[in-house]
């Protein structure tokens, strides 16, 4: 136990480590800060799903309705005292608003804002069955195979994942997962803001930790000159074993200040209350003309985890393969540079393959590509985002690192260290 | 000079270089390829560059009204031709589409049957008449609208100072023909390009006197007949390393660059209409790239300076790459769009780029200067 700890102090002694946690999690905050503009805004949803529940059926519709346009008077009522004007519809009123939001105090401001939010939904539900109707996924399929220039072999998966994708789609409409309320998709962008802007910046962050601090404590030992006093002692080279170990812990530490403290603050800044069992699926969250479609039904906090653990596993894996080259090469600087560019080389190489063949599927199963788009995570979005993707890569990679460690650990046994 | 040569024998490994090779090439084949390989970049794009060309031979540098007059001229011609294409397709006829002017305004969101025959002619034939005619009307909008510069240069909600109505004043007055394709391909190429010395530099560098300390060699540097001397021979060393990289990076990307075939816009004048940017200078496409490989070079000695003293105070390995992170993330996110790419822009003061400079010159000089005096005294057993 003591050794371990004496291989976390070398993992956490080194000031640059806390200077880089400081500086990352002040990027996210930043971020954060920059997007809270809305926060306001969504707590209108927040209301909605307390008052009428986050299910969309006949029932609920017609509540919403009356809702709407006992909001809708008591605006107009607003409207007709201030300027002497009623407004069909709330949005009518943001036309001109220019010249009128002087004029009005901001809780009257209010009152219309949040009429106007009202009726994007009552409108957008409206608009629900004959959205999904028109979706022609085999459409999806052609613009695939002409976007990325597939042929033969790679444009019949192509196909095949659509039929796929259209079945799920198919069951998904039956059972009404898309029919719930969240924050608007096309006018708020939360899914992206939330998994795509900062999930990715929080992964390429404790990425960039976790390489450095492993390859750090792994070469420790060359580097300080100290290899041959302390592979030579009782504990011997099973200290490389520790190492892995608090190598290990010590990137899960990373994950959960990072993660904790950022998503702490974009839980206090954005209020989910109520939205937790809203399925991914949902037609509001959808940011595009094509929605996100989960594989799986997921609601909101189950698909967070599920992207929390992917998370941290991918930071592991990083972890252990930066170990393994450490343990081989035995300076970190070099470790940083071969890290860097397996990680260039891996995401380049479906890019240079030929477009017909299937090679373009399978390479993509690491990783590395598989961190470039955590906002695409368990949901079927264009042919290179199958279903299990997720989990067959780390399936696929525990082996082979599980591998690559145990070869790397019979070579460090018995190798000549001077 | 012995020692300055051992030490670039030292700085230039064969490992090392072999890596620095490997990550140029991944970087050249993510960011840098692509700009070099799809240029121009689809359509219209490909024909408002020919059509730049066709301009600058047919009108020169500059454009006046007469000849715009005339510009308009062969695009109501073309126009007419469009006309013909269209009537001599019953299909066409049939659907409605028996003019050009019906055929730009059709409704391709409604009806499934015009969108196909639209489709048709624009992605599936790619017939070249109806992407020049766009990429035509593109031109001469922006020769139209060109007051439209006087709110495309504001720089946030800053109201424009009378220099910089002046400036736009006179780009408008110019006429002078550029092509917003050319001028944008450079600017993503450059900054790319910037990146990648930037990375290089701090690649090769970073390890110059971390590596001495860590074999103890410093020791025996110090005591010797050079003595402390070797310090600052060290930093030259650097120096003449960083501006061997850049120069092999710049020359081997210009190289490549000829393939974009740009020659004959190297005399325009970049202050155009066409590109929708104004600079305080009237420099011409070539002079850009001059001052745009000027400001590279001194950007990249003040950054090896900054990164040999970091190298030399750092106490080991994951400090001198983690404490880089910070000041890499600085120079990719703000200081290159800045400093490098569209510089001496009206959108920020004159003065702006000049005192930048010499700032950057003056960290590199002070840096240096008391680098050297520092090391002459420092107790090395710290």
């Amino acid at each position: 136990m003591n050794v371990l700890r004496f291989e976390l102090k070398k993992a956490f002694q080194s000031p640059v480590v806390s200077i880089l946690i400081m500086l990352f999690l002040f990027f996210n905050f930043w971020l954060i800060y920059k997007h809270a503009g809305i926060r306001e805004e969504l707590k209108v949803t927040n209301q909605l799903v307390e008052r009428f529940g986050y299910k969309i059926d006949s029932e609920m519709s017609a509540k919403l309705q009356d809702y709407y346009q006992s909001k809708l008077q008591k605006m107009n009522k607003l409207t007709n005292e201030k300027f002497g004007k009623t407004y069909e519809r709330a949005g009518d009123f943001f036309a001109e608003y220019e010249h009128r939001n002087k004029e009005l105090s901001e809780e009257e401001l209010h009152v219309i804002t949040e009429t106007a939010i009202v009726e994007s939904y009552y409108e957008l539900i409206q608009k629900i069955d004959q959205t999904y109707r028109h979706l022609d996924l085999s459409q999806n399929a052609k613009m695939d195979i002409k976007g990325y220039g597939l042929s033969g072999k790679t444009a019949e998966v192509t196909r095949e994942y659509y039929i796929k994708l259209k079945n799920r789609l198919d069951e998904l409409i039956e059972a009404g997962e898309h029919k719930n309320l969240f924050f608007i998709g096309y006018v708020y962008h939360m899914h992206s803001f939330l998994f795509k802007d900062l999930m990715r910046q929080m992964i390429f962050e404790v990425m960039i930790l976790v390489v450095l601090i492993t390859g750090h404590v792994t070469t420790y030992e060359f580097q300080n000159q100290t290899c041959l006093t302390v592979y030579a002692s009782k504990r011997g080279r099973k200290l490389m074993l520790d190492k892995l170990v608090a190598n290990l812990f010590a990137s899960l530490c990373i994950c959960a200040v990072i993660l904790g403290a950022t998503l702490l603050v974009y839980f206090l800044v954005f209020d989910y209350s109520g939205l937790w069992g809203i399925p991914i699926s949902s037609f509001f969250n959808s940011e595009f003309s094509f929605p996100y479609i989960s594989w799986w039904k997921l609601p909101f906090g189950i698909y967070l985890s599920c992207v929390l653990v992917v998370f941290i596993i991918c930071q592991l894996f990083f972890t252990v393969i930066t170990y393994s080259i450490a343990v081989w090469i035995k300076n970190n600087y070099l470790v940083y540079a071969v890290f860097a560019i397996l990680f260039g080389f891996c995401v380049l190489i479906p890019g240079i393959i030929p477009k017909n063949l299937t090679a373009i599927f399978w390479t993509r199963y690491t990783p590395f590509s598989l961190i470039l788009n955590p906002h695409l995570w368990f949901i079927g979005w264009n042919v290179f985002t199958p279903k299990k993707y997720e989990w067959t890569t780390t399936v696929i990679w525990t082996c082979l690192l599980a591998i690559a460690t145990v070869v790397t650990f019979l070579k460090f046994n018995k190798e000549q260290i001077d | 000079m012995r020692i300055i040569l051992y030490e670039l024998k030292k700085l230039f490994q064969l490992k090392m270089v072999c890596l620095l090779f490997i990550i140029s090439f991944i970087f050249y084949r993510h960011f840098i390829h692509f700009d070099l390989e799809h240029f121009p970049n689809g359509r219209p794009a490909l024909d408002s560059y020919h059509i730049s060309m066709e301009m600058i031979e047919q009108y020169g540098y500059q454009m006046n009204q007469e000849e715009f007059e005339h510009f308009k001229k062969v695009y109501e011609k073309e126009r007419a031709a469009a006309d013909a294409y269209l009537q001599a397709r019953q299909e066409y006829v049939d659907a409605g589409l028996d003019t050009y002017e019906k055929f730009r305004t059709a409704d391709i969101e409604k009806k499934q049957e015009i969108r196909k025959l639209t489709n048709q002619i624009m992605f599936v034939d790619e017939v070249d008449l109806f992407w020049e005619l766009q990429a035509r009307e593109h031109l001469i909008e922006y020769y139209e609208y060109r007051n439209f510069l006087y709110s495309n240069m504001k720089f946030g909600d800053l109201p424009l100072t009378a220099e910089q109505k002046e400036r736009i004043k006179d780009t408008i007055a110019s006429g002078n023909i550029m092509s917003a394709e050319v001028f944008e391909n450079y600017n993503s190429l450059i900054r790319h390009v910037a990146i990648l010395i930037v990375i290089s530099i701090m690649f090769m560098i970073s390890p110059i006197f971390l590596q001495d300390r860590w074999n103890h060699v410093v020791f025996l540097q110090y005591s010797n007949k050079t003595g402390r001397k070797i310090f600052n021979l060290k930093l030259q060393t650097a120096l003449i390393a960083a501006g061997f990289i850049t120069t092999v990076q710049l020359g081997l990307f210009f190289i490549l660059y000829r393939g974009n075939k740009v020659g004959m816009f190297l005399n325009a004048n970049i202050n155009s209409v066409f590109t929708h940017e104004v600079f305080w200078f009237e420099l011409t496409f070539l002079q850009y790239i001059l001052l745009t490989i000027v400001s590279i070079y001194i950007l990249v000695f003040t950054l090896t300076i900054i990164v040999a003293v970091l190298s030399n105070r750092a106490p080991n390995y994951i400090s001198v790459v983690g404490l880089q992170v910070p000041l890499a993330i600085l120079l990719f996110v703000v200081v290159i769009d800045y400093l490098v790419v569209r510089i001496t822009n009206i959108r920020l003061p004159i003065y702006f780029l000049p005192s930048a400079y010499v700032l950057l010159i003056l960290i590199g000089s002070f840096l240096y200067f008391w680098s050297v005096k520092r090391e002459k005294k420092v107790d090395l057993l710290h």
